[in-house]
């Protein structure tokens, strides 16, 4: 009995310095494994999905909002790579924007990086354009012609010497408007965006953040809806299934998103099995 | 007080107003005020980040110079690295390519990307300690959450259909009745709080009023 009780203090007291030793092997070695090929997609990514085929089909731009920082980098990047992938593969023209402050150099790093995969022009095939404060404003005075709030691009130039821009000049001339992001700025977007002017508005956002967002699916004021490192791995797996563009990090991180969550949930079981044993000891001792 | 008080709500009140009739009333007239209003205000935005950052600066320096502080130290390094990217931005620019973009890129985006990928270790250990079954309502979120957890990665659905439709239905039902009611309720509150700041009902944003 005594040696048992040992046992039992041990494991419910067991260094915190073990339990991360065990996550941090979970997440690490799926890695070296063969990448998660196979994923059945939810209803609400496979509306995104149909709905940049339509955008492909009208031939008409759309937006993304990389509004995302390091923080959220490792859940929000692989699905702005992995909708640009198929943006660019389709011929769709991209503008990006983008309201925080610390991920503007993140996001103009992954448009060009994607671009250059799909041998796509700045300026002809997407535009980036600068951070700006007061994104409520912005996102008001682009109902009405965006160049209210932007006079140049985050390179520098002029607005007017982009081609791309020529003939746009507010949400009506895009077919979609996505927002990728870990914080409370798509429902800004509702807010002050598709309550007002009624474009079609798509949510990236991270898993944990993911349940605020439901209410505006069934409001229908979200079209759809892509969430943490399983949407973009959803995504991935549609536009491979459909246009045989390979998988990017999405995919390759659900190794170690499956492992990880596997390790928590047995955590979980065994916590509560040690504490249900030392409960039932005490009362037979009592 | 006349400045303190009276004039801020005077301006208060007329750009609530103003606000409140330009998104009902989209007239040219009122387009045009509104043009030129949100481009001061994006103006007024940028400044107070400016004011923000001079606070920071101010904050920081007294906690640095502070000697009985043994924390101080940190709030040097805060204030060394501040003036290194701010110096780096204003020399170099902050284009693609640079020394700036560089320092963020290679420095930035590691720091704060392991800070955030610390919390995969808090939960871990978390859900060993304290995650307990110890009442109905705590089972229903233990449940809740291994359902979801097993939806979140392709085994949910090899062990069996029902775990990602599960995972669907507390989304869409007991997820979106709690949501509506806290955004309901959020929304009433706003609603509220600025109606009781544009008529003037309460004081404590105008300076010298309600602080110290």
């Amino acid at each position: 009995m005594l040696n048992k009780n040992k046992w039992l203090d041990y494991l419910l007291n067991i260094d915190r310095r073990v339990v991360y030793v065990i996550i941090f092997l979970s997440v690490v070695l799926p890695f070296f494994l063969n990448p998660v090929v196979d994923i059945q997609p939810t209803k609400w990514v496979s509306a995104v999905y149909d709905e940049m085929e339509e955008a492909a089909r009208t031939n008409k731009p759309i937006i993304i909002g990389f509004d995302y920082d390091p923080s959220t980098l490792a859940e929000l990047d692989p699905m702005a790579k992995a909708l640009l992938r198929h943006a660019f593969s389709r011929n769709i023209k991209v503008l990006g924007l983008n309201f925080i402050a610390n991920g503007t150099s993140l996001a103009a790093m992954t448009m060009d990086d994607v671009a250059k995969e799909f041998g796509k022009e700045y300026g002809k095939d997407y535009v980036f354009l600068p951070f700006m404060p007061q994104y409520d404003l912005v996102l008001l005075n682009f109902g009405d012609n965006f160049r209210k709030s932007y006079t140049q691009d985050f390179r520098g130039q002029s607005l007017e010497n982009i081609p791309m821009l020529s003939n746009l000049q507010n949400y009506d001339d895009f077919h979609m408007v996505i927002d990728i992001s870990g914080t409370k700025l798509p429902t800004i977007y509702i807010m002050y965006g598709v309550t007002r002017y009624h474009f079609k508005f798509v949510t990236g956002c991270t898993a944990v953040s993911a349940t605020e967002y439901f209410p505006y699916l069934q409001s229908g004021q979200m079209i759809g809806l892509i969430t943490g490192m399983k949407g973009a791995a959803e995504y991935e797996g549609l536009v491979k299934a459909k246009l045989n563009l390979p998988t990017g990090d999405g995919m390759k991180g659900m190794a170690s998103q499956t492992w990880g969550h596997i390790v928590i949930i047995i955590f979980i079981v065994i916590g509560n099995i040690l504490y249900y044993v030392r409960r039932r000891m005490n009362m037979e001792s009592k | 007080m006349f400045f303190k008080k009276t004039v801020p709500f005077i301006f208060t009140l007329s750009v609530g107003v103003f606000s409140f009739f330009y998104y009902f009333m989209p007239h040219a007239f009122m387009q045009d005020l509104w043009d030129k209003a949100s481009q001061w205000a994006i103006i007024i935005g940028g400044g107070a980040m400016f004011v923000g950052v001079i606070s920071m600066v101010r904050a920081y320096y007294k906690r640095a110079t502070n000697k009985s502080d043994p924390n101080r130290y940190f709030a040097v390094i805060t204030i060394v690295c501040f003036l290194a990217m701010s110096l780096t931005g204003l020399i170099t620019g902050i284009k693609p390519g640079g020394l700036f973009n560089d320092i963020f890129i290679g420095i930035m985006i590691p720091c704060e990307a392991t800070m955030f990928s610390l919390l995969a270790f808090y939960i871990a250990s978390a859900a060993f300690r304290s995650f307990r079954l110890k009442s109905f309502s705590a089972g229903l979120l233990l449940f809740s959450a291994i359902i979801l957890m097993l939806a979140q990665i392709p085994t949910g659905e090899n062990i069996s259909p029902a775990i990602p439709w599960l995972k669907g239905w507390i989304l869409d039902y007991p997820n979106v009745a709690a949501q509506r009611a806290i955004l309901i309720g959020i929304a009433i509150g706003s609603v509220a709080t600025a109606l009781k700041i544009i008529l003037g009902i309460d004081k404590s944003i105008y300076a010298g009023v309600g602080g110290k």
